[in-house]
């Protein structure tokens, strides 16, 4: 009696759990494969069955929409171009944060972690103050150096560019957290070593830092990747996806087909087409970022 | 004595400008945060003034109670001696959203512990098959785009009858966290010597009674790190709660979301709640800032 309980215990405690999961991600999971293969609008009152089956004219219809096209292209391109300077920016702080002259790590964290505490939207929404054309602090800024004030959120050319500036501020402190854990584990003999044998600063970054920081990198370019298809908040607030549809994201692209045009159906769709691009772009940074394993 | 002397003062302007440097980086990411907390004490007048003026000349705090006590405002007063639009001090307040945030965030941090703290006992405790993938799972709910579940949870929800209801947003909130919970627990149960449990077993102390009475107390201030993580994620979630709320359930992101078109011009309103919101967690990393750090990095990092 008592070695059987033992026996389920560990699934009792983990049933909740698992059950939890189950309901909120796996249903809803399956739920939305069907819904992508039926006409799913909101506005009609039909029940979930009644719906009318499309079979795969969502996907069909999402290959040929160009607005859907652009929107995963712009989420691409502050992918590529908002990772790599976060990764750069962030890879500074951490090595300049890791040395060993530094005191005041606290202070120095607190007030690099601000961007990350507050509500994302509330990053949009702040920044949308300060790159304000008129009474922005960016273009006083701007005029102080006696250049002509810029429309940053009202033009094509400037709005995309100034989602990633709010993207690289709210998130490259996270870049330096993880960058620096992966700096302190590597031991500090490695370094001593390196000194007696006579190798330079640089040197020792290239044959120690580097190659032992690889896991972490990898990690980090992983997350804020993946990160990228996430980004809904910092738009909303920042430029509601405009002008045109020049900053509108693949997340919030399906968040307004699915919730002011009452698209569910195809929305659905789209997201799956979206976490397929995810998986593939993921397994492709681990394909080749992967280390060696040793 | 010359070489080790000029020797010092080198090592010691490097270590002087790498503070610097640091110094000037640092304060550029806090600055948007210092300066929409000036901008909430400022009179429109000087924010509405090119160059915007860097300091208040005066802490006002008359956008507080714009924002959260309308009813206190006089706008005649207010009109003639702060220069505010007409409809500034006739918009609503936002104080009912802060209770629907604090309703929904500690219910889903209570639940959300309630039913991950058993999950990560277990998982700290016996052997599973692939409970070493447990940080895999951990990263993977973070990768996917909260938008693939959004469409069809809304769904769900609203044929269930728990959408726009408080219960409803709890519940999927306690889903995003509950990864979180069970990998910050498990690294803290880990921690419990197992010679503890095995002497209160000998003791002839029943399973439950040796979770809630010896396990749990030991493992308290994992607990609290943990409920505050949940509370940064619940307090600050926007997109489930923009789907999944209306009039009545409103959290304070979404009031927030309101300034975007609305409210577009009222500045210091704004910047009032944008303080009040962002106050909570600041306060949470000020003083465990280790703990939050933990979260942060869940799954990313071996702790």
């Amino acid at each position: 009696m008592f070695r059987t309980s033992r026996k389920i215990q560990p699934y009792i405690l983990i049933a909740p759990t698992i059950a939890w999961l189950a309901a909120f991600i796996i249903y809803p999971l399956i739920f939305s494969i069907i819904m992508a293969f039926k006409q799913f609008k909101l506005k009609k009152d039909l029940s979930f069955w009644e719906m009318p089956w499309v079979g795969l004219r969502n996907f069909e219809k999402a290959v040929h929409d160009e607005n859907f096209l652009n929107a995963v292209w712009v989420t691409i391109l502050i992918m590529l171009v908002a990772v790599t300077i976060e990764f750069i920016i962030g890879l500074a702080i951490a090595l300049l944060l890791n040395r060993k002259n530094v005191r005041g790590h606290a202070f120095f964290m607190t007030l690099l972690m601000t961007p990350m505490m507050m509500p994302i939207i509330a990053g949009g929404l702040l920044w949308r103050m300060l790159f304000d054309v008129r009474w922005g602090v960016v273009n006083a800024v701007i005029q102080w150096f006696g250049l002509p004030s810029i429309d940053f959120l009202g033009t094509i050319q400037w709005a995309l560019p100034a989602v990633m500036v709010v993207d690289i501020w709210q998130w490259t402190p996270f870049v330096v957290l993880i960058l620096l854990s992966g700096l302190r584990a590597i031991p500090e003999e490695l370094y001593e070593a390196a000194v007696v044998d006579g190798a330079s600063r640089f040197q020792s970054f290239l044959k120690i830092t580097w190659p032992l920081l690889a896991w972490p990198i990898m990690i980090v370019l992983l997350i804020r990747s993946m990160d990228a298809f996430k980004i809904f908040d910092v738009v909303y607030g920042l430029t509601f996806g405009g002008p045109g549809n020049s900053t509108t994201t693949a997340s919030f692209y399906i968040y307004k087909q699915g919730f002011s045009q009452f698209n569910l159906g195809y929305a659905a769709a789209l997201s799956w087409i979206v976490f397929i691009v995810v998986y593939t772009i993921t397994m492709l940074i681990i394909r080749f970022l992967k280390p060696a394993e040793e | 004595m010359g070489i080790s002397a000029s020797k010092r003062i080198k090592n010691l302007l490097d270590s002087l400008g790498t503070h610097l440097i640091l110094l000037a980086i640092v304060c550029l990411f806090a600055f948007p945060t210092f300066w929409v907390f000036m901008t909430s004490f400022k009179t429109p007048r000087e924010y509405y003034a090119m160059p915007p003026a860097f300091l208040p000349a005066q802490f006002q705090i008359f956008h507080y109670k714009e924002a959260f006590a309308p009813w206190t405002v006089n706008p005649t007063e207010m009109a003639t001696n702060f220069w505010v639009e007409e409809s500034a001090g006739r918009v609503e307040s936002v104080t009912p959203q802060i209770i629907n945030s604090l309703i929904i965030t500690f219910g889903s941090v209570l639940l959300s512990l309630a039913v991950g703290a058993p999950a990560a006992y277990s998982v700290s405790r016996y052997r599973f098959k692939g409970s070493k993938d447990l940080s895999f799972w951990v990263l993977s709910t973070r990768m996917m785009p909260p938008i693939v579940t959004a469409i069809p949870l809304y769904w769900v929800m609203r044929s269930v009858g728990l959408a726009g209801t408080h219960i409803g947003l709890i519940m999927v909130y306690v889903m995003i966290n509950l990864p979180f919970v069970v990998w910050m627990m498990k690294g803290f149960f880990d921690d419990i010597p197992i010679e503890i449990e095995e002497a209160a077993r000998i003791d002839g102390c029943g399973a439950v009674a040796l979770f809630l009475r010896i396990i749990l107390p030991l493992a308290i201030g994992g607990l609290v790190a943990t409920a505050l993580f949940c509370v940064f994620l619940s307090w600050n979630e926007f997109l489930f709660a923009v789907i999944l709320t209306n009039k009545d359930s409103q959290t304070l992101p979404v009031a927030l979301s309101l300034f975007r078109q609305d409210r577009g011009i009222l500045w210091g309103q704004m910047s009032a709640v944008i303080v009040v919101a962002t106050l909570p967690i600041l306060l949470i990393t000020l003083f465990l800032q280790q703990q939050v750090v933990r979260g942060l990095t869940a799954g990313a990092v071996k702790t």
